[in-house]
């Protein structure tokens, strides 16, 4: 059924393209936002302006960021020759929580996955190489997924970088919980798998 | 692990019931029809949360109910009962083809070994990308061959570890069967045999990693011709066999049956020598088809610390005294449900 304000419906519409939002949810949003203050709305809106005027990728690591390079690449305490390798931005915020890695990141953007079309080509591969490629990088650790995609992705990287000379590539030990996602891991047991990570 | 009672709502033909079901062994009897097999389904459908007839969650709701509920009360922890079931279909199960055959040691390793569930989802995962790639390349242009090693080394590493468990508990069941089936008939000679899905020249070194590696890599040619990974445990077979003849190919049916009964029990054995926890054994309507002979020999096989729940049209022609009756009928379904 449709309402009889059309901009309403264009609402609606547009939050139900937003992950995880049917129609129902989007609806309820849509009143919601119909009956709030004015300022509130407003700020919403001019939020989501700033979020797509400012906000890129890190032309270093990848990450979200508001600067270029990112705060972390940015920082001159941090260690530029260690890199973790992770799948998206919400990983490195799931490690930085854990307080134990001082090193960089770098986000691929996804995990290897033919039948969702994504080879390496889909991913920031080219990217990693050109960082590691000067030399300098010691250990690149991948925190990809403990899933089948993450572990290819980790197996791929390790097998692009063999030769880098005086390199050596490294997986986080399994300890978060098979199958799952980093990103709800506990910080306990990702910090656990940061410190037993082994050699591929 | 003991059943004490089990509790179902809008299930099946039960609008709502409750069973007793406290004791060692309980015979529940009932004519066909009378829900009796269904009850055995609730209880298998507590611990493995899927119905063993495959049947979709619809069709387990009784016809005009929203939804069902089985409730059940055990004295120990859940999630071992699943597997120890013999019923009608099992002759279908042996006979169903080397998938079923599959499922049936993936179901039971899965409840006795936790990494095995792991290793069989990502293997199950690294077999769709590969064959993805197969027939992406078909098309499109050639793949990076670290890719296809990437995925190839996630099937030759978790391929071993699925070999290597499925191999040791037919091994295990093996063992079992040959001991049970001295107590039934001796001249039987059933046996269970577990071949990897390497062709037939034998079986691959466990531990060899870098030789299935190869083997992939080798194949690649004739898979992508064929669009599907043609090598693997995927592709592997449970060689069941009476006096070394294939079930599936032509022994009577009462030989079938009695032989997935004792497999099971086989299993149960497997079970309780490898968890303190003794499963429960549910035995679905033994008499269906099994010759009248065997039936006393075969209920004396249930490891004795199990509780055993085993359901016939009437009393059996030798019904342990120690057995406690659970009549089910209609009119008692209809009371309990008042
Ligand atoms: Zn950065």
């Amino acid at each position: 059924m449709q309402y009889s304000s059309a901009l309403l419906e264009t609402v609606i519409t547009e939050l139900t393209r937003l992950p995880g939002l049917g129609r129902k949810s989007a609806q309820r949003i849509a009143f919601h936002l119909l009956r709030s203050p004015e300022g509130d709305a407003k700020r919403l809106a001019q939020s989501i302006v700033d979020l797509k005027a400012k906000v890129e990728d890190c032309r270093i690591c990848g990450n979200v960021t508001e600067t270029q390079p990112c705060a972390i690449c940015a920082d001159s305490r941090r260690d530029n020759s260690v890199i973790c390798v992770v799948e998206q931005p919400m990983d490195v915020l799931a490690i930085e929580r854990t307080g134990e890695f001082r090193g960089s990141y770098h986000v691929l953007k996804g995990a290897l996955s033919p039948i969702d079309g994504i080879g390496p080509e889909q991913l920031k591969l080219s990217e990693l190489i050109d960082r590691v490629k000067p030399g300098g990088v010691v250990e690149v650790i991948v925190a990809t997924n403990p899933t089948a995609q993450g572990e290819a992705t980790a197996l791929y990287i390790a097998r692009l970088l063999q030769n880098v000379p005086g390199l050596r590539v490294t997986r986080i030990a399994r300890g978060v919980p098979m199958g799952s996602d980093l990103e709800f891991s506990d910080q306990v047991t990702l910090a656990r798998a940061l410190s037993g990570r082994k050699e591929i | 692990m003991r059943l004490q009672s089990i509790e179902l709502r809008e299930f099946r033909n039960h609008r709502e019931a409750r069973f007793d079901l406290r004791g060692d062994s309980v015979l529940v009897t009932g004519e066909n029809g009378s829900g009796k097999t269904n009850l055995i389904e609730a209880v298998v459908l507590l611990s493995i949360g899927r119905s063993f007839r495959g049947a979709r969650d619809p069709a387990l709701t009784r016809r005009g109910a929203a939804t069902f509920e089985i409730r059940g009360l055990v004295e120990d922890r859940l999630g071992v009962t699943s597997e120890i079931v013999a019923r009608g279909e099992d002759v279908a199960v042996l006979n169903g083809g080397p998938a079923s055959r599959r499922r049936f040691l993936d179901v039971a390793l899965c409840q006795l070994e936790s990494a095995y569930v792991g290793s069989l989802r990502d293997y199950t995962a690294a077999l769709r990308q590969r064959n993805r790639l197969l027939i992406a390349e078909r098309h499109g242009p050639g793949t990076d061959p670290n890719e296809w090693s990437a995925w190839e080394e996630i099937l030759a590493r978790t391929g071993v570890a699925l070999d290597r468990r499925r191999r040791t508990l037919c091994a295990e069941m093996g063992r079992n069967l040959r001991e049970l089936s001295q107590q039934v008939d001796p001249t039987l000679d059933p046996t269970v045999e577990y071949h990897d899905g390497f062709g037939d020249s034998g079986t691959l070194e466990e531990a060899a990693v870098a030789t299935r590696l190869q083997l992939l890599e080798r194949a690649r040619p004739r898979d992508r011709r064929m669009g599907w990974t043609m090598n693997g445990p995927h592709r592997a077979r449970l060689h069941c066999a009476i006096g070394g003849e294939e079930l599936s190919e032509g022994a009577s049916r009462g030989y079938s049956r009695l032989y997935s009964i004792l497999l099971r029990l086989a299993l149960a054995r497997a079970f309780e020598e490898r968890q303190n926890d003794p499963p429960v054994v549910l035995l679905d309507d033994p008499e269906s088809e099994l010759d009248p002979r065997w039936i006393g020999r075969v209920l004396k096989l249930v490891p004795e610390s199990s509780q055993l729940v085993v359901t016939a049209c009437r009393e059996l022609s030798e019904t342990p005294s120690r057995y406690r009756r659970l009549p089910i009928d209609a009119a008692a379904l209809a009371s309990s449900a008042a």
